[in-house]
């Protein structure tokens, strides 16, 4: 079949460069058939043991976390919009965050990353020493017109949120619409491109910082401390149970060195709650344990 | 590449054949989805983890050709990655500067599409890799995205639009089923 499209011929050309080498083949080969311990991957037998080995440490001393400026502000402005909006965890988790501050002022900006924009609006979340403010764009909306209305309301709140991540077919006949209507921008993160240039292959960019595929060292935090400290993370910040994230799934586990010294520790954990799925993500110092960053998703990306 | 299945080969061997096969199409399918090199690598080598550990039950089905069974263990891999909390931190846009010099220098045009197609939602994206990059038919398209003909057809209508482009029709697409619904030239 030849489909001579330009898009066909885009694909083709751009991409022409992009291929499995003749070392390349024979590591994955090595990989896949056993030749080599496989990353990230858990045996069933392992994940028991750690599992027992949590429960014991839990049931021993309960963790005292620390949280860095950065998350303990999002966790503020998450509960300023669950108190003013009544946005509930699962609804949170269908938003990117943004944050930025000012003197000791902190804004954090809550934009879709699940819905159209135009439906869901952004909520800002300013915080400073005395007050924390939460607004929306659909402030001026009548509350009348979305309150109790089904997804046919031009505004989704709260109850809209809940019924189009629970009717996902129905919600993304919508979106979709409205994004043929009116497309967004796929990543609003996107960095400046200048930071990227010249970036190695196991480097990654998080957080506004260019960090590297590592392994940990005498200093930092084996897998099974920081893998406690996540979960004591995800429990504390997002109301789940032990018993609901010892049923999930670790979905991915990254240690990183950081450019300016130290490390980092990130899990993604999947825990079914209420037949949704919440990816649950949180990133520590890879050293002190500090959480630096946590967050949910709900809504999925495709 | 339907006959890269050889009857009566030993897994590792049909393994590296289907690698061999498919493996650049999967590892520039991933790419496309995830916008990462690193990631998508990582994707490739968890879809073809997935391939050789479920080889046994792909056997006993007659329902798709290997080629349509790997793309949809790869879309669904790259989806659990995107799911994942980590790639909201961590970025995923990878500027088309970084990638392998292409064999074919694309032009302007041709580098500006081939961003907007990076641009799309990801069903949109999809779809379109399955058909226009890995020449899936509607049917195929459909059954390794686990959804109807009509929905394929209505996704890449959907992309059309959003990147500007008028489908073309070849001799080669299906007669019987003619892209119902699509703008005409």
């Amino acid at each position: 079949m030849n489909r001579n499209t330009p898009i066909q011929d885009c694909l083709n050309d751009n991409l022409s460069g992009l291929y499995i080498t003749r070392q390349q083949h024979r590591q994955l080969m090595d990989n896949i058939t056993g030749g080599t311990k496989m990353k990230k991957k858990l045996t069933t037998s392992l994940a028991l043991a750690i599992i027992l080995t949590l429960l014991t440490m839990t049931a021993l001393a309960a963790l005292v976390l620390t949280r860095s400026p950065q998350a303990d502000i999002h966790n503020r402005a998450r509960a300023a919009l669950s108190e003013k909006y009544g946005l509930t965890p699962d609804s949170l988790g269908t938003f990117n965050l943004h944050d930025s501050q000012e003197g000791d002022s902190w804004t954090v900006l809550f934009t879709s990353a699940s819905f159209h924009p135009s439906l869901v609006g952004e909520y800002r979340v300013t915080l400073d020493k005395d007050q924390v403010i939460a607004t929306w764009s659909h402030d001026a909306a009548d509350k009348a017109v979305w309150e109790k209305a089904g997804l046919d309301s031009p505004v989704w709140g709260q109850p809209q949120i809940a019924q189009a991540l629970r009717s996902p077919d129905e919600a993304d006949r919508i979106n979709m619409a409205l994004y043929r209507e009116s497309p967004v921008p796929a990543n609003p993160n996107m960095p400046d491109p200048e930071v990227l240039k010249g970036r190695g292959e196991d480097e990654s960019y998080w957080n506004g910082e260019i960090v590297k595929a590592g392994t940990p060292g005498k200093d930092d935090l084996s897998r099974e401390q920081a893998l406690q400290i996540a979960h004591q993370a995800i429990m504390e910040d997002f109301g789940l149970s032990q018993a609901e994230l010892d049923a999930g799934q670790i979905i991915s586990e990254r240690f990183y060195l950081r450019e300016g010294g130290g490390s980092l520790w990130g899990f993604s954990i999947a825990v079914e709650k209420d037949g949704l799925l919440w990816d649950c993500g949180v990133t520590m110092d890879g050293q002190t344990g500090e959480i630096l960053l946590s967050n949910i998703i709900t809504g999925g990306n495709g | 590449m339907k006959d890269a299945l050889v009857p009566g080969e030993d897994k590792e061997r049909r393994l590296e054949a289907w690698l061999l096969a498919y493996g650049d199409a999967v590892l520039r399918t991933c790419f496309v989805y995830l916008a990462d090199r690193a990631l998508a690598e990582d994707a490739l080598q968890d879809t073809f983890l997935k391939v050789w550990r479920h080889m046994d039950s792909f056997q006993g089905q007659n329902a798709s050709s290997p080629k349509t069974w790997i793309m949809r263990i790869a879309i669904n891999t790259c989806k659990d990655y995107r799911r994942s909390a980590w790639l909201r931190h961590v970025d995923m846009s990878q500027i088309i500067e970084e990638m392998p010099q292409a064999v074919r220098a694309p032009d302007e045009d041709s580098r500006a599409l081939f961003l907007d197609v990076m641009r799309l939602p990801a069903k949109l994206k999809q779809v379109i890799l399955l058909y226009y990059f890995h020449h899936m038919t509607l049917a195929e398209t459909a059954q390794a995205l686990h959804i109807s003909r009509q929905a394929v057809q209505y996704r890449l209508k959907k992309a059309y639009k959003l990147l500007g482009q008028l489908p073309e029709r070849s001799e080669e697409d299906e007669p019987e089923h003619p892209h119902p619904g699509l703008p005409e030239r």
